[in-house]
This record gives C-alpha cells, sequence and structure tokens, in this order.
C-alpha cells in the first residue's frame, strides 16, 4: 500500500512533474519510442530460408569427422572371423583350404544325407523343373506344391496337423517365439540355449527369465517367482523354452522333469527340436519319442531342416492353431522368400530315406557311443562333455587358463593340428552379445555314415593332437 | 497445434494471466522492499537489477529442457528458454511483453533513482544487457563462443 500511496501523493506527482530535466525527457522519449517501435513491428520467423555461405559451408565440412561403418574387430572377432574354404566334399570327407580328403567332423551332417544319390538325384530333377529359387514370399507367388507336399509329409512324421515351414532354420525359432509371446508376457529360458532362441527371445520383448542349464530346482524357483495371481496372473502368457538337445551343451533336456511341472504352475513349452529331431527315439522323432511323452502335450515344436535332414529351412508344428497363427504372426513366414524347391524335395526325400531306413539310427548312435567312450579316457587335458546321446560332443578344457583369450587360443591351436592331420573339428564360436556364453571347447558332430575306420582315425588324431599341445 | 509438439518447457509464458501474475509479483517485491525499510531509496534500483540478473540466467543462459521430453527429440538442447518460445518466431505478443517489462522498470527506476551516478549506470546496464538479450537480431547468437555448447 505504501508504494500505492507514493505513487499518489500528490506531493509525488508534483515533484514527478517539476523533476523533469531536459535529460531525463529525452531518455524517456527515446524509450517510448522505443516501445512504440517494438509494438508495431509485425511478428515474423527468422532463417526461414537460410543457406549456409561458402566459408561457414567449409567449416562444416573441415570439422567433420565420419565415424567408421563398421566398428574396430575385437580380439575373439579376429580369432573367430578365420576362413574355411571347403571346395568339395562326399557325405563324410572334404577338400578344405587345399588339404584334401579331410574327414569333417565340424558340420551337423547328422544322418549322413549330404552327397546322398538319391537325394542329389531328387534335388537336380526339381532344379530341371522349377530353377533354383522360389521367387517371393509364400504370400506372394512363393507357394509351391513342393512347399505344401513338405509340410504335410512333415505333420505326418511328426504325426501332427501339417507343419509351418519356414525358408531358413534360424528365423524359424527366431519367429516363431515373438509370433505367440508379446510384451507382457512371461518367458523362462535354460541359459544355455542356442543364438537363434536368444534372438527370438529378445525379439518377443517379454519378459524373460533364465533358469541354470538344465536345473528343475532353479525352473521351479522361477516359476514360483512369476507366479502371479489376481488381475496381472489372468492376462500374461507363460511360456519355458528349451532345447531337445542343446547344442551349446550337447545336453538332453529334462523334458519329463519340466512336464511334471507344467500342470502345477501353468506355461507352454516351446521346444527347439534342431539338433534331436532324426536323433532321438526309436524312429527319430525327437525327444518326446525318446521320453515316451506325448508328443501333444508339447504346444510348439520346431525344428532346423538343415541339421539332420541335410538340406534348408526350418518347420514348426503344434495344434492347428499354431500352425495357423504363423502363417499371418511369423515375421519369418510372412516377410522372407519361401524355402527353394530343390531344398523342399530334397528335405521329403530325406525323410522318407530316414523313415524307410531307421537303421541309420541304430548306427548314429552306436557311432556317437563309439566316439564318446573312446575319447572319454584318452585325451589329455580335455575333457567330454554332453550326453552319450546326443550327437553334439564338446571337448572342454580340464584346466583352464583362467583367460578366456588364452583358452580359445590354445583350443585353435588343437583345431589347426588335427586339419594338419587330416579332421576338420571346429571350436564353439559365440557371438559376444550372448547373454550366457558357455566355456570355451571345440565342438564335434558325429554321423550315421563314419565308418568304424574313420571313427579311429579321428580319435587317434585327437589323442595325437592332444598329447602334443598338453605337454605336462 | 497437435499436442505432443507443445513445449512444454515454454507454453506456460504465453498465458495472460500468468502476465498479470508477473507484474504484480514484481508490485510486491518493491512492496517487501518498502515495508521492510522504509527509507531506502534504492528500492527500484534493486528490483530492477534483481529482476534482470534473474531473467538473464533463466531465459538467456540456461538451455534445453528441463525435464526429458522424447518427442522433441533433442531439438531445444542447444537453446535458450528465450530462444525456445513460439518456436523461434520474432516479435509475437509474449516476446514483446517480455522486453517490454525491463524497459518500464528502466523507465521507473530511472525516476526514482535518478540519472547520474552509480544508481544509473546499474540501472542502465542490467536493462541493456537483458533488452539486448531479447532482440532478434541476437537470436542463437553466442557472443565470442560465451555459453556455446
Amino acid at each position: 500500500m505504501t508504494t500505492l500511496n507514493e505513487l499518489l501523493n500528490s506531493k509525488n506527482i508534483e515533484s514527478f512533474i517539476t523533476n523533469l530535466s531536459a535529460p531525463h525527457l529525452f531518455l524517456h522519449g527515446l524509450m517510448l519510442l522505443f516501445i512504440v517501435y517494438l509494438l508495431s513491428k509485425r511478428p515474423f520467423k527468422p532463417r526461414q530460408n537460410d543457406s549456409l555461405s561458402k566459408s561457414e559451408e567449409e567449416e562444416l565440412i573441415r570439422d567433420w569427422r565420419p565415424i567408421p561403418l563398421a566398428p574396430k574387430l575385437s580380439k575373439m572377432q579376429i580369432l573367430n572371423s578365420k576362413e574355411v574354404v571347403i571346395t568339395s566334399t562326399t557325405p563324410t570327407h572334404v577338400t578344405v583350404n587345399g588339404h584334401s580328403n579331410v574327414l569333417n567332423l565340424a558340420r551337423t551332417n547328422y544322418l549322413g544325407f549330404i552327397g546322398h544319390p538319391e537325394v542329389q538325384a531328387k534335388a537336380e530333377e526339381t532344379i530341371r523343373k522349377y530353377g533354383v529359387g522360389s521367387c517371393g514370399p509364400r504370400g506372394f507367388y512363393g507357394s509351391i506344391d513342393v512347399h505344401i507336399e513338405l509340410e504335410k509329409r512333415l505333420g505326418k512324421f511328426m504325426s501332427t496337423v501339417p507343419a509351418i515351414l519356414y525358408s531358413s532354420g534360424y528365423a524359424t525359432i527366431s519367429s516363431t517365439i515373438p509370433s505367440f509371446s508379446k510384451i507382457g508376457d512371461i518367458i523362462i529360458a535354460d541359459r544355455c540355449v542356442s543364438q537363434p532362441i536368444q534372438v527370438g527371445l529378445s525379439l518377443s520383448r517379454s519378459q524373460v527369465h533364465y533358469f541354470k542349464h538344465n536345473d528343475i530346482k532353479d525352473l521351479t524357483r522361477i516359476l514360483e517367482l512369476t507366479n502371479k495371481t489376481g488381475e496381472k496372473g489372468k492376462i500374461s502368457r507363460k511360456f519355458v523354452v528349451v532345447e531337445g538337445i542343446y547344442y551349446n551343451t550337447g545336453e538332453l533336456c529334462a523334458l519329463p522333469q519340466i512336464m511334471a511341472l507344467k500342470d502345477k504352475y501353468k506355461f507352454r513349452i516351446i521346444i527347439d527340436e534342431s539338433h534331436s529331431i532324426g536323433i532321438l527315439g526309436k524312429t527319430g522323432r525327437g525327444i518326446t519319442e525318446h521320453y515316451n511323452i506325448d508328443a501333444e502335450q508339447v504346444e510348439i515344436r520346431t525344428a532346423s531342416l538343415a541339421n539332420a535332414f541335410s538340406s534348408g529351412g526350418g518347420f514348426c508344428v503344434g495344434s492347428d492353431t499354431v500352425v495357423t497363427h504363423q502363417r499371418l504372426n511369423g515375421v519369418g513366414y510372412v516377410f522372407s522368400a519361401s524355402l527353394p524347391p530343390y531344398l523342399a524335395t530334397s528335405a521329403t526325400k530325406a525323410i522318407d530315406l530316414l523313415d524307410s531306413n531307421p537303421d541309420l539310427l541304430n548306427s548314429l548312435s552306436h557311432n556317437i557311443h563309439y566316439m564318446y567312450k573312446e575319447l572319454q579316457d584318452n585325451l589329455r587335458g580335455l575333457k567330454v562333455c554332453g550326453s552319450p546321446l546326443s550327437p553334439v560332443i564338446h571337448l572342454r578344457l580340464k584346466e583352464s587358463t583362467g583367460n578366456r583369450e588364452d583358452d580359445e587360443k590354445l583350443l585353435e591351436q588343437l583345431v589347426d593340428k588335427s586339419l594338419d592331420s587330416g579332421v576338420l573339428i571346429t571350436r564353439a564360436k559365440y557371438v559376444e552379445t550372448e547373454k550366457f556364453i558357455p566355456e570355451p571347447s571345440i565342438r564335434l558332430c558325429i554321423n550315421a555314415v563314419l565308418s568304424e575306420a574313420d571313427l579311429d582315425f579321428a580319435i587317434n588324431v585327437l589323442k595325437s593332437v592332444s598329447q602334443s599341445t598338453f605337454k605336462n | 497445434m497437435d499436442e505432443f509438439q507443445i513445449n512444454r518447457n515454454e507454453s506456460w509464458m504465453h498465458s495472460q494471466s500468468f502476465w498479470v501474475v508477473y507484474v504484480l509479483g514484481l508490485l510486491l517485491g518493491k512492496l517487501t522492499i518498502s515495508i521492510l525499510d522504509p527509507d531506502f531509496q534504492y528500492g527500484w534500483l534493486s528490483i530492477t537489477c534483481l529482476h534482470a540478473l534473474i531473467t538473464f540466467f533463466g531465459l538467456h543462459w540456461q538451455k534445453g529442457l528441463p525435464f526429458f521430453f522424447p518427442e522433441h527429440q533433442g531439438k531445444y538442447t542447444r537453446l535458450t528458454l528465450w530462444e525456445q518460445i513460439d518456436k523461434g518466431k520474432q516479435y509475437t505478443p509474449t516476446r514483446k511483453f517480455f522486453t517490454l517489462v525491463p524497459i518500464v522498470l528502466f523507465m521507473i527506476t530511472l525516476h526514482a533513482n535518478g540519472i547520474s551516478g552509480l544508481p544509473f549506470y546499474l540501472n542502465a546496464i542490467s536493462s541493456f544487457v537483458v533488452v539486448l538479450s531479447k532482440m532478434p537480431k541476437m537470436d542463437r547468437v553466442r557472443i565470442f563462443g560465451i555459453n556455446k555448447y
């Protein structure tokens, strides 16, 4: 109020007027002019079409430092990028990097259908009829009768409705998981699942929990942890993702124990049988046949056709709903060109061959057992990991040097030496971004067409190589 | 304007009721000074200087947004609050109002505290700096690179 009183005081106003000297008036007048100028201006937007001057352009160009197109390779990536060039192949032997007649224990040709004369004849016949490509996704012009035949054949083989066929084994599981599990759903996966599954898990954007490898107690703990009730529990779907035979460890999945938990905790099972179909079970139907579990109890089963059937692509089987849902929601099915027809026919042929000759499975399991038994005690510095039923055998260091890089280099030496002695083997290689990278190992893949002499040769080479590498 | 294009950092400055509150706030400041010390003769000068100091740092020094708004994708990160007003449009009513305030304050102080001596120079310099910073010519100009990044 004081201020207002001061302002309104007649004395003040009087002195205000009498106090006004010439400089005062001048400054006030200037300010008033400025205010009028300010108020009379129209709004405008600066730099409407400003272009850079020549010197500014040059300065910008001078300052610009391009970042490298690809990041620098890490030491592991350099180690993993060694080239192995195969120039010719028979079912068991290859010519690699100039070494001819090398026994190949690095590829997942479990039933030995690579180079099988009947499969090759079928593939040639298909190429002569359809050409090599299928020219489009299944939804647009890419569906050929051989795809539908293969889907029906796969359905018959797995005794379900016709399967859904993907054009790559890698894309199968990595689009099946995201097509069912979405944001807000819960996935519980084994820590040792292979890389395509991990890609699927991260693409699904679901809440992912990992349990220790084949550890049912840990799985139960996590199931207990995620066992939500009430409003939230009703809407979230829950999946357990496992592999039939773990490619990263060579272990079998403990499916019966998981099935026992299924009703209690109400989850669905997604099982990737890429390395167990055509291998486990009396007739090669995979892990469910091996454990005598009703296959319909497992909701979603996927597998790659590139391993046991030595073709390409992958498939997913389950109920009719599971398959039909993926025809519009499986990203790898909808957006990628379909499987080349000759791969489809050679896969059909391979399945026919397996069905007509189940002895292949006996010779495969015989080879695996033989290899497993012989390697068990005869390798110096290496231990044999995995199940004696699995065609994937991992040789890990008995005593680690404590540094992953050194371990890998040691194993790489072993690989190089054995290639010189005539056996092609490989280290298990992982992408660095994988969440739980298994210990370094050498991965052997056994197949059904190896003769006793081949196996003995491989064992002898591995023995001598390990003895020369681990001297003490 | 679409909801997501509104820059919540400056949108409150357009409200006329805020202008009224702003002017009342200045008067309240002067009133407080008068109540605390009725004989203090540099009341208006302190109001002008304080106002200049606060608005200079608030409007012309501090850059970016106080909170993370993903929809703006960082386009205001290197702009002061004054440069963000009306998306950089000049001589808009909001800008005119906020330029008028220091001028009027200058005129009042000029009258109250005379035209010579230290009070005049303080008054003139502080007002000059804040008014100059508000001119269109100074938009996105960083003199000698001061406060550039």
